[in-house]
């Protein structure tokens, strides 16, 4: 990580004992004070050919894909630059560029005459050779019209640097480089010759001491190597002296002489401090300096995860910048249906370029979680405090990851660094919680949190002849960290997550008409090993256990559904990397997965994607004039446990600095359906020129059938594994340094998917087969303005074809979830004084539905029986809607209290569903979703 | 159910469901008694209830044409049926070729006969099947997920049965309804019969519950309620005037061992169809309406009637009323009554 530095203008006239240094200077000419920034956001965002600072946390994955969709604070890597590997913080630590020529900016004649002192912050872009590449200005001066940016650009346009270094290589970085302009306080005064010596002691004039602290306003942070300024006196009379605060923010000026003083200090980022002080002969004058920070905004505290990536489509999220996309409620997974590829649902659920919700997975640390979002994407069940960043895999993943054919969401932990005792208090509409964290000793940090929902509350109160439904959920979560030093670093999580829902009626007002429960826990540990740079090795062990149960309390007997499942997972994995030689590196460990199933359940049989009939839930929820034919229900009492074992290796080729080649291989196997699979993948990357880089990627990737399909009750235990083959090409384009342009075809065929047989098949065949097929072709294009002069967006746009082919049908018909066209647009401006708004705009194809053709009238049930049509061979209107969000941040003393107000679906856009006749003869749409709706939240840290 | 409290109870919805899998419904406008602007084909009867071998049984449908359809504008009926071995199947899914495949693979004596029932305002079915039919039908492919267990097809030799379609056109527009009808054993002794609901209908003011003359108008605006009285042997336990009353229909014939005959009961359901106007929801027996039953809290006294609540606020005129009778093994009976409704004084 790059260090701050302050370079210090004037002469020393003489040296006081402090705590830190303290140098007396002369206001000679007008300063100008040039800091190289704590950068590691800025780092973040890499121009072409620039690589990326070391990880503060090496971590088990890579940073940032390139190419993928936009994220502020995980923007895509260098396009046009070949991954090159770095094993870990200690051996991949960016050294960071040192300047070698200084060039002095030419304060603004006006500014100057005017006494205006301003500071500008510059990102530089500086190549492998220490040459200035470009200059962008990430934070303007105040007041503008002073020409302090054009003065600051000029200046850094000229300077020279000693290259960044990685591992001993040059290589491009951006930095953040402060400029601070600082007028004449006095005239140029020679400093006074020190009297001669004449042997004879000089009466000390009288003095006093002037200690104290500069602290961040709000959190109470220690300012650390801030330079404290004092000064007094004018003219000949005119003195000064200047020191830095050490690690606790604390300064000391000694021996100071005896009258007022003026203190300054003006930390990048931070508000000026320009107090007086008061000393007295032989007494020491002790204050504190709260500082408030320019902005509190979350960005600019964002540090990325440096390490240079092997994935082609794979993009990171911040969670903190995550939960502040407006329309999602801080709902991380709500901002990952924002990327390209990912397509839009009524539940929010996970399709990830045309592969159905359960051919993707969820993980948190890399354990499987039942659900991290209480209640759908509502609110998350991991605290915002304990989540690092959010991994998203669109296709074409490592071979690290199997067990999935679609795409992968990987929630990683927070690297537990607390600087001080801390936390925060979060109140909103659905839930209250709270969140402490606390360094123990040197080695050691703890955190814990805990959440509860009262949402039940408010809706408790339904009107008469409705159904109320109460839901409540709460998690608890304890995560410590132990790192004694960059080789070791040890992490543990416990988690406990609960969801509850109720559904009340008046016809039934004591006993719950439904009842639904998902409770599950987690333990996780993980160890880090990182002896040398050529050697790397990780370990991650979780034990958990769910329960679902389900029970539906109609006929109030025992023909009621319900579902009691028990679930227990042991998953381990390690994984180790070596790099051999300067061209290769491989990286290779083992995957075990250990499930235990214990069921009993009484349930209507699950309803195949694609064989939805009117009154079943559909993609498109069409609605029917009646009600739909009883289902007789399935019963099941089951108990199974089934391991997954898997090996996987990945050589990573460097045959030139711009070219990067990933062949790899996974073996697995799978228990359940006693199979073998052997996935081949390869990916590659390609650079051309310094803005412009070429990728893609081919593999193979295999999953098992959910337990039930593979149930004897419920499904067929002789299913086998589901397949699908990824490709994958891209361009990825750097027409400035804060903007990133991606193109990205893929194609993707899917093979063995589980299927219900044509109805003529014969009765005594399963219910399910591996007999469907499917193929998804699409585009995706991203183009991402990263955090710069205040303002950050994204926009993607995914055009796509899925289409599936059930066992026994001759011709292919529309996926469940195909949406041709999906648009998000979203963008976010910080205003002064803390104030943040954001906007974002969604437009997606309609949702697909099986219209109804006909109907016949059952003459004894009374009752239209309606006819459907061709699978998904209908579509609804197309949907967009506007989100907004606003927030505001106080800065108090000792805390900080922020308060956002989101508006989904700004100007109340619904979704279409298809509401039939009685006798389905004639359609109506009617809207359903959720119409404006504000969310109000306050959150208070400390 | 209002739109916009549906609205705001789909948050709890989103709340609660969209991870856990509960659905959002939106009910139907429409009420099934009302009768509108479609022509509707509200009921099949088969004369005789159940079909025996070598009977012939004709099929009668009740046709609701919607006012301002001329009376010169005949319907046209297309009657057919096809194999039933699941009774609740309706879908006809063995295709003609597919059971005539089997039918002459197992070389039944008779020939196959036809799916098609004529194109009178009255169909007719003769039970010319083989005894061998049942085994056959039942014993052909399902498909998947259907119990294919010995019990589900003993099941289905019990109940076997024919799915009556008829299709009706007139005014422009087409009706298509299906029954059930049970074939029986040539020797069975409980035999069906339809019920009769072809007792007096009365209309009493519901305020007062004050009888008017048969045949007398309704004034619009004035909620009555419509009583009808049906020839249903009934049984009402005198003991406890709370339980449901039951009507004898016929004697089990399986006996315990060494005992009696043991009882069994059938219950009845009425439905209600209006032309004009709309039952009041909380007192009508409509669909769900029957001896025994109670619905809504609103009980059924007197088994031997069963009535509803019009709340008679449409634009005077002619008005009809359907009540239809249903047994519990696919017998149906029906009765239509006009009045006419005249202006608010």
């Amino acid at each position: 990580m790059v260090t701050g530095r302050t370079v210090t203008v004037g002469n020393v006239a003489k040296r006081q004992r402090t705590t830190a240094p303290q140098s007396r200077i002369v206001f000679a000419v007008p300063r100008v004070v040039r800091s190289v920034a704590v950068a590691s956001a800025l780092l973040a965002a890499l121009p072409a050919g620039v690589a990326r600072a070391a990880a503060p946390e090496p971590s088990s994955e890579d940073g940032p894909s390139a190419d993928e969709a936009p994220s502020a604070e995980a923007p895509p890597s260098d396009p046009a630059r070949p991954e090159e590997e770095t094993p870990a913080a200690a051996a991949g630590q960016l050294v960071p560029p040192t300047l070698t020529k200084d060039v002095q900016p030419i304060y603004p004649a006006r500014a100057e005459a005017e006494g205006i002192a301003a500071a500008v912050v510059v990102d530089i872009d500086i190549d492998a050779s220490g040459n200035v590449e470009g200059v962008s200005v990430a934070q303007s001066a105040e007041p503008t019209g002073y020409g302090f940016d054009e003065a600051a650009i000029a200046a850094a346009e000229q300077l020279k640097f000693e290259p960044a270094r990685v591992d001993g290589e040059a290589v491009p970085v951006r930095i953040g480089y402060r400029f601070g302009f600082e007028p004449r306080l006095v005239e140029p005064t020679p400093v006074a010759p020190p009297e001669p010596d004449t042997g004879e002691p000089a009466e000390a004039p009288p003095s006093g001491e002037l200690w104290g602290t500069l602290k961040e306003r709000g959190t109470r942070l220690p300012l650390v190597g801030i330079k404290v300024t004092v000064f007094r006196g004018a003219g000949s009379e005119a003195e000064g002296f200047e020191t830095e605060t050490d690690g606790e923010g604390s300064f000391r000026f000694n021996n100071l002489g005896v009258g007022v003083w003026r203190v300054l200090a003006d930390p990048e980022g931070y508000y000026p401090v320009r107090e007086t002080e008061s000393l007295h002969a032989g007494e020491r004058t002790s204050s504190r300096y709260l500082i408030e920070r320019r902005s509190y905004n979350k960005y600019d505290v964002i540090i990325e995860s440096q390490r240079v990536h092997r994935e082609v489509s794979r993009s990171v999220i911040d969670a903190r910048q995550a939960e502040r996309i407006p329309g999602t409620f801080g709902d991380v997974l709500g901002v990952v249906q924002s990327f390209p590829g990912v397509a839009r649902t009524v539940a929010n659920q996970l399709v990830v370029r045309g592969s159905a919700p359960e051919d993707s997975k969820v993980f948190l640390n890399g354990a499987a979680v039942p659900l991290l979002y209480h209640f759908g994407n509502l609110r998350s069940v991991m605290p915002a405090g304990m989540v690092e960043n959010v991994q998203f895999y669109s296709g074409n993943f490592s071979v690290e990851y199997g067990r999935v054919t679609g795409g992968i969401v990987d929630i990683e932990l927070r690297d537990l660094q607390p600087k001080k005792v801390g936390g925060y208090a979060d109140l909103n509409i659905f839930d209250g919680g709270a969140y402490l964290q606390a360094p123990l000793g040197e080695d050691f940090a703890l955190a814990v949190s805990a959440r509860r929902s009262y949402i039940d509350l408010f809706l408790g109160a339904g009107a008469a002849n409705q159904r109320v439904v109460q839901p409540r959920y709460f998690d608890v979560h304890t995560l410590a960290s132990y790192r004694p030093n960059p080789k070791h670093h040890a992490r543990m999580l416990f988690m406990f997550s609960g969801d509850r829902r109720e559904l009340y009626s008046d016809e039934q007002p004591d006993t719950p008409e439904e009842v639904e429960v998902i409770r599950f826990f987690r333990t996780m540990a993980e160890y880090r090993y990182v002896p040398s740079d050529r050697f790397e090795n990780e370990l991650k062990v979780s034990f958990g256990r769910d329960w679902v149960d389900s029970e539906i309390n109609v006929a109030l007997d025992e023909t009621d559904p319900f579902s009691d499942i028990v679930y227990y997972q042991t998953h381990l994995r390690d994984a180790a990397r070596v790099r051999l030689g300067r061209y290769f590196a491989l990286r290779g460990g083992v995957d075990l997965l250990l499930e235990h199933t214990d069921q009993s359940l009484r349930m209507a049989p699950a309803v195949l994607e694609g064989h939805h009939e009117v009154g079943d839930p559909q993609p498109g929820d069409v609605e029917v004039g009646t009600d739909a034919p009883t289902i007789q229900p399935l019963t099941s009492s089951s108990k199974g446990t089934a391991y997954s074992s898997a090996a996987f290796a990945e050589l990573e080729i460097t045959p030139h600095e711009t070219t990067l080649l990933l062949p790899g291989l996974r073996l697995d196997h799978f228990s359940r359906t006693d199979e073998f699979s052997v996935s081949p993948r390869f990916t590659a990357r390609q650079k051309i020129g310094e803005r412009w880089a070429v990728k893609g990627g081919v593999g193979l990737f295999t999953q098992e059938p959910p337990y039930n399909e593979t149930d004897a009750s419920l499904g067929n235990p002789d299913l086998g594994l589901e397949k699908a083959m990824h490709y994958s090409a891209g361009v990825v384009a750097l027409p400035r340094p804060h903007i990133n342009l991606g193109v990205t075809g893929f194609y993707k065929t899917l093979h063995n998917l589980v299927s219900a047989p044509a109805a003529t098949a014969d009765e005594d065949g399963p219910r399910y087969t591996n007999g469907g097929e499917g193929r998804v072709i699409g585009m995706e294009v991203s183009a991402r303005h990263r955090l710069t002069n205040n303002f950050f967006g994204w926009l993607s746009y995914t055009l796509s074809k899925a289409e599936r082919r059930d066992d026994g049908a001759a011709a292919y018909r529309r996926f469940d979830h195909d949406q041709t066209h999906i648009l998000t647009l979203i963008g976010s401006y910080q205003l002064p004084r803390n104030w943040e708004i954001g906007t974002r705009f969604r437009f997606v194809s309609g949702n697909l539905y099986t219209p109804v053709v006909s109907a016949v009238y059952d003459a004894d049930a009374e009752r239209y029986v309606p006819v459907s049509g061709a699978p998904n061979s209908d579509r609804h209107k197309h949907f967009h809607q506007l989100d907004l969000r606003i927030d505001k941040r106080w800065i108090y003393k000792k805390w900080t209290l922020n308060a956002y107000l989101d508006i989904q679906n700004v100007y109340s856009r619904r979704e279409e569903a298809t509401q039939y006749s009685l006798d389905y003869s004639q359609t109506t749409s009617s809207p359903i979703g959720l119409p404006i709706l504000p969310i109000l939240g306050v959150r208070g840290e400390f | 159910m209002s739109r916009d409290r549906n609205d705001y109870r789909c948050l709890a919805v989103l709340v609660c469901g969209v991870a856990l899998g509960c659905q959002f419904k939106i009910e139907p406008d429409e009420s099934n008694d009302q009768l509108g602007d479609t022509l509707r084909v509200l009921a099949i009867r088969s004369e005789p209830a159940d079909v025996a071998p070598t009977e012939t049984a004709e099929f009668e449908a009740l046709v609701y044409a919607p006012q301002g359809c001329s009376v010169d504008d005949a319907a046209e009926y297309s009657w057919s049926w096809c194999p039933l071995r699941d009774p609740s199947d309706l879908s006809c899914a063995i295709a003609e070729d597919d059971a005539r495949e089997a039918w002459e693979a197992q070389q039944l004596d008779a020939p196959f006969p036809s799916y098609a029932l004529g194109a009178a305002e009255i169909g007719a079915f003769t039970h010319a099947l083989p005894a061998e039919s049942a085994t056959l039908l039942c014993a052909l492919p399902k498909g998947p997920g259907r119990d294919t267990s010995d019990a589900a097809f003993d099941a289905c030799l019990a109940e076997i049965g024919l799915s009556v379609r008829v299709s009706v056109t007139r005014c422009g527009q087409t009706a298509v309804a299906v029954k059930r009808v049970p074939l029986v054993a040539e020797d069975a002794e409980y035999r069906n019969t339809n019920p009769n609901p072809a007792g007096p209908l009365t209309f009493r003011t519901a305020d007062a519950d004050t009888p008017l003359d048969a045949g007398a108008a309704l004034t619009a605006g004035i909620n009555y309620i419509g009583r009808a009285e049906y020839e249903v042997p009934v049984e009402c336990p005198t003991d406890d005037p709370a339980a449901p009353c039951q009507s004898e229909l016929f004697v089990d014939e399986d006996k315990s061992e060494g005992g009696e005959p043991t009882t069994r009961s059938e219950e009845l359901r009425a439905s209600w169809y209006l032309t004009k106007g709309r039952a009041t929801l909380e007192e009508v027996t409509q669909s769900l309406g029957g001896f025994g039953e109670t619905i809504n809290g609103f009980g059924l006294p007197d088994p031997a009637e069963s009535y509803v609540v019009l709340e008679n606020e449409s634009e005077p005129g002619d008005e009809r009323l359907f009540i239809l009778l249903f047994d519990e093994r696919g017998g149906v009976g029906w009765a239509e009554h006009a009045f006419r409704v005249e202006p608010t004084e």
